[in-house]
């Protein structure tokens, strides 16, 4: 059941780094400019219905640190985001891995719910 | 393309709520049939950072108005559709509730739009272009390109739809749909070039990192064959 480490961290080592290598210094140069939806809103006459969302007040709003100035902010919020982004993924189907293997192993059933016997060597 | 609250009604961001759960619950159950070895839960989390990054990116188009990339179909095509599910709702949430980019209310409208349809149409011209292109490298590649392209414009005009069902101010349902799909076309033509790019990197670097269409399309499992 034990996953073979062939290629280990590396993959999603770098992946975290072009992650905020983008985030925290490419964003900084990122377009202020309305986006498709915000402009069609305005120029359609609705932009008036939207309402602040409740976490309007949190202290990484509109991806700023409240009193921190430029760059700065956009890189602390940018690598914030990252690291929750990354742990919320990773947490999800790790818990939605193992809930599976446990499930395929009361079935006595490979780790990728498919009978031993069936269509070996095809995953997915 | 994140809707704010207030943009639908009430009773369309709560059905849309009911519907994003039911959405994901199906995605995390069926998502741990596309893990490997070698694209596992870290890779996961990796690859959904990659595309919370891509989304701060926002990227000029014509006439003062900027687009980013989604994302959604270049996960699918690494990780695969259910996982890519998974990886949206990480992003979405996160940016929901800590940069407030994208209502709470709207939460469940912005992950059928940016989730949901946004992967099943890009998936769905994914596979199919699969089919006639070559099936290793630039194929997969341009597929994903093409996946990602019709993506953007399919997602808008979902939100039209939605926004036509239960607008939260009056609005011309037709004017509102063309003009969303003219600026989300050329903002897909950016989703696509993104999408392709990253797809030819990781595919050169290690080709068993890119899922591809059922997992067959990566001969260099990293499981199996060293890279």
């Amino acid at each position: 059941m034990t996953p073979p480490r062939t290629d280990g961290h590396l993959a999603p080592l770098v992946l975290l780094g072009v992650a905020l290598a983008v985030a925290c210094v490419a964003s900084t140069w990122a377009s202020g400019a309305p986006d498709g939806l915000e402009h069609v809103a305005a120029t359609m006459g609705f932009a008036g219905s939207a309402r602040d969302s409740i976490a309007a007040s949190s202290p990484l709003a509109d991806y700023a640190v409240g009193s921190v100035p430029g760059w700065v902010s956009t890189a602390v919020a940018g690598a914030v985001g990252c690291g929750l982004v990354f742990g919320a993924a990773y947490s999800v189907s790790r818990l939605a891995s193992r809930a599976r293997s446990d499930r395929a192993a009361s079935l006595h059933l490979r780790e990728d719910g498919v009978a031993p016997t069936d269509r070996p060597g095809v995953d997915g | 393309m994140h809707t704010p609250d207030g943009y639908l009604n009430h009773a369309t961001e709560i059905g849309t709520a009911l519907l994003a759960v039911g959405a994901l619950s199906l995605s995390i159950a069926h998502a741990p049939r596309e893990f490997t070895a070698a694209r596992g839960p870290a890779y996961i989390g990796g690859v959904a950072a990659a595309v919370f990054a891509g989304q701060m990116m926002n990227f000029p188009v014509a006439g003062g108005t900027s687009g980013h990339l989604m994302g959604g179909v270049l996960a699918a095509v690494l990780v695969g559709p259910w996982t890519a599910m998974v990886c949206m709702a990480a992003i979405l949430t996160v940016q929901a509730l800590v940069f407030a980019d994208g209502g709470i209310a709207a939460a469940g409208a912005n992950y059928l739009l940016m989730g949901a349809v946004a992967i099943a149409s890009g998936w769905l011209v994914f596979r199919c272009l699969g089919r006639l292109l070559p099936a290793r490298g630039r194929g997969v590649a341009l597929a994903a390109g093409a996946g990602a392209f019709v993506s953007v414009p399919t997602a808008s005009l979902a939100f039209s739809l939605l926004h036509a069902v239960g607008p939260g101010a009056p609005a011309d349902p037709w004017q509102t749909a063309q003009a969303m799909l003219g600026w989300h076309l050329l903002i897909g033509v950016g989703e696509a070039a993104i999408t392709t790019l990253a797809v030819i990197s990781l595919h050169a670097w290690r080709s068993g990192l890119v899922r591809g269409p059922a997992g067959e399309m990566s001969p260099g499992r990293l499981s199996r064959v060293p890279a």
